[in-house]
């Protein structure tokens, strides 16, 4: 399938709102005045906790649910006014939705079956669709009869075989068993660049979204909370949810001592870090984040420096390749540090400086947090 | 003697009482019946201990007259009968369909209700319900009086007494034999499958045609069978509501045995209707298992 050249702002979608009623007579806002532009050869994904308004969102892409206000274009023109089957885009379901009583080049072919595909280039497209997700030969199966990673490959064959502009994802990868999962992240991603669609992918799993996006947007009560590459993402979180959601971390609040051009000092209350971040005003509220795996361990007989804090070691866990310390600071804030394992063991109960790096704090000004909702 | 394990002791406690219960109730009439429909019959009812093919011969085509005649009579009375109930079979579907389908997309509570109010005439005696169907639609019933007074018709209707008026009580003594499996079949049906349908670009109708109605026959199978067989035999909704005019087989094989106090062309028109009902539920059963292998 040709690659064609990317459209910047290939799906459009500008002020979408979606309530939903509880039981209880309340009112959920499943979308809360989302704004989103997706260029058409993205890997995105829509990452939150459930509840966040990602599959919500995704399900009115798809045609299954409607919106309360708000548009969507695709390619230009509004996809809302068409009905689900005449959507150009595909859907892969959470647990694949694949037709128990047709067997797999009839699942396969569906699409091109009630497009009405002659047999012959029906049967060739089936082929090459099951070809491209890596599982030729099968077609006679039942999907009963295949395991649940060959049957995911099934629902993205019979996915992609339209050649929709676009493919949705709903958490199709949350069945597999960990090393599965691994493989086929990696076999979506290439997928996606071989077709070069848009690709949305829709989960809660934060190591999912930094293996596989080009860009990643993290919902939380129907509002966008950020959207950036997972690099970004990962190092410089925009809001306290978004910190605490992707990958561990160690989050203080702090207040601003002393601010210049190259450095800030910040009081913990009992502790003071140094980092980099010169926006700041003395005396100005913030929270601080340093990930576990940015501290180092100071020997004993180095000289002490400023960079580093104090802590108690109250417990030393052994995971593989790293030792994961937990760890009680003079103040008695807890902080965690990941530490490549050595031959010298720790000692619960034993000092420690955890020294770093100014750079890898990151510093998020209290004031953005009247936008968490939690 | 062959001994046991745990497991085919506990399957041997539990069906012997079932397998009893069937081949003394259930295989011992129906063999009397088999052998009564070969037998004599006696003066004043019952039977007398010699050979007699010539029942059979009066419905199916070789009595010569001398014992006793040949009647086409039988056979279409067995026809029109089938013909009843498969128009009962065709009406309870058409009526359940749509509901099992609106009521499966319910809250689970309105569900439980819903199932409730189907099964709800079951726990009045089928005879009163019938004489209720007797007061809607005789000459002066109610169905008549509705229509006269709203100036749709100038003379009553002859509605009691008829074919139609047979298939209206059937269907509403049939409709939830129909309807349970039906609804179950479609309770069962996971929604994303017609979502998947959709999304693939199936208009409605084919996703009807391709996924739903395949994925809900064996429902339909069932509350066809369980329908079709109890309306052949069905004699208390034609002599009710359908008179003199519409005698079904169910009417014949009571009036041998009651009237005519003939026991074995009794015994034979069963033995005949078991058959008919055996030829055409296999004949449709391998008809619908062939199309299900071939989709």
């Amino acid at each position: 399938m040709a690659v064609s050249d990317p459209t910047p702002d290939f799906l459009k979608i500008k002020n979408a709102f979606r309530h939903f009623a509880t039981p209880e007579g309340g009112s959920v806002r499943a979308l809360d005045g989302i704004n989103l532009n997706v260029a058409s050869n993205e890997f995105i994904t829509l990452l939150g906790p459930s509840g966040c308004g990602k599959t919500t969102l995704l399900n009115i892409i798809a045609g299954f649910e409607r919106l309360d206000s708000g548009s969507i274009l695709l390619g230009g023109s509004s996809l809302l006014e068409l009905p689900a089957h005449q959507r150009p885009v595909n859907t892969v379901f959470q647990s694949y939705a694949l037709f128990p009583h047709l067997n797999i080049g009839d699942n396969v072919g569906y699409g091109l079956d009630v497009a009405g595909v002659a047999k012959k280039e029906r049967n060739r497209r089936v082929s090459e669709s099951l070809e491209m997700v890596g599982l030729s030969g099968v077609e006679k199966r039942r999907p009963s009869q295949l395991s649940g990673g060959q049957q995911q490959r099934v629902a993205l064959a019979r996915a992609i075989i339209n050649r929709p502009k676009m493919l949705l994802l709903d958490e199709p990868l949350s069945a597999l068993d960990r090393n599965l999962r691994s493989k086929m992240q990696i076999e979506l991603k290439n997928l996606q660049s071989e077709l070069g669609i848009c690709f949305l992918f829709v989960t809660h799993d934060q190591e999912e979204a930094l293996t596989m996006s080009d860009r990643i947007v993290v919902l939380n009560g129907g509002k966008i909370e950020q959207r950036g590459t997972p690099d970004e993402i990962y190092h410089r979180p925009a809001s306290r949810f978004v910190t605490e959601f992707i990958g561990e971390s160690n989050i203080f609040s702090g207040r601003v001592l002393e601010s210049t051009p190259e450095f800030s000092r910040i009081d913990l209350g009992g502790a003071e870090v140094i980092c980099n971040n010169p926006t700041l005003s003395a005396g100005e509220q913030v929270s601080l984040l340093i990930r576990p795996e940015h501290f180092h361990l100071k020997a004993a007989d180095e000289p002490s420096s400023s960079r580093g804090l104090n802590a108690v070691l109250e417990q030393s866990v052994f995971i593989g390749r790293d030792h994961q310390l937990h760890c009680r600071m003079g103040n008695g804030q807890e902080v965690s540090a990941l530490i490549r394992s050595s031959f010298k063991a720790l000692q619960a109960g034993q000092p420690l400086t955890l020294e770093y790096d100014p750079a890898a704090w990151h510093v998020i000004p209290e004031r953005e947090r009247v936008n968490e909702v939690i | 003697m062959r001994s046991f394990n745990g497991q085919q002791k506990q399957l041997l406690v539990l069906l012997t009482p079932a397998t009893l219960f069937l081949s003394v109730f259930f295989l011992g009439p129906l063999l009397i019946m088999a052998v009564y429909s070969f037998l004599e019959p006696g003066l004043y009812g019952g039977v007398e201990w010699s050979f007699y093919p010539w029942s059979y011969g009066r419905v199916l085509g070789w009595a010569d007259g001398f014992y006793e005649e040949f009647d086409i009579v039988y056979l279409e009375i067995l026809l029109r009968s089938a013909g009843l109930a498969l128009a009962t079979v065709a009406v309870t579907l058409l009526l359940c369909y749509p509901v099992a389908f609106w009521i499966s997309r319910m809250p689970s509570r309105w569900k439980s209700f819903c199932i409730f109010m189907i099964a709800l005439p079951f726990f009045s005696s089928m005879i009163i319900r019938l004489y209720a169907w007797i007061l809607i639609l005789r000459d002066s019933g109610f169905a008549n009086q509705i229509l006269l007074s709203l100036g749709i018709i100038a003379e009553p209707l002859d509605l009691m007494y008829s074919g139609t008026a047979v298939i209206l009580g059937m269907v509403y003594i049939f409709v939830p034999f129909m309807f349970l499996p039906v609804y179950s079949s479609v309770e069962n049906l996971d929604p994303k499958l017609i979502k998947a349908s959709q999304d693939l670009g199936a208009t409605p109708f084919t996703t009807f045609r391709r996924v739903i109605f395949p994925m809900t026959l064996p429902g339909v199978i069932a509350g066809s069978i369980l329908v079709f067989i109890p309306a052949l035999g069905n004699f208390v909704v034609p002599s009710m509501l359908g008179g003199a005019k519409v005698v079904m087989i169910g009417n014949l094989v009571e009036q041998q045995f009651l009237a005519s106090r003939n026991w074995p062309f009794g015994a034979t028109l069963s033995m005949v209707m078991i058959l008919f009902m055996l030829l055409v539920v296999s004949f449709y059963l391998l008809k619908v298992m062939k199309k299900q292998r071939a989709a």
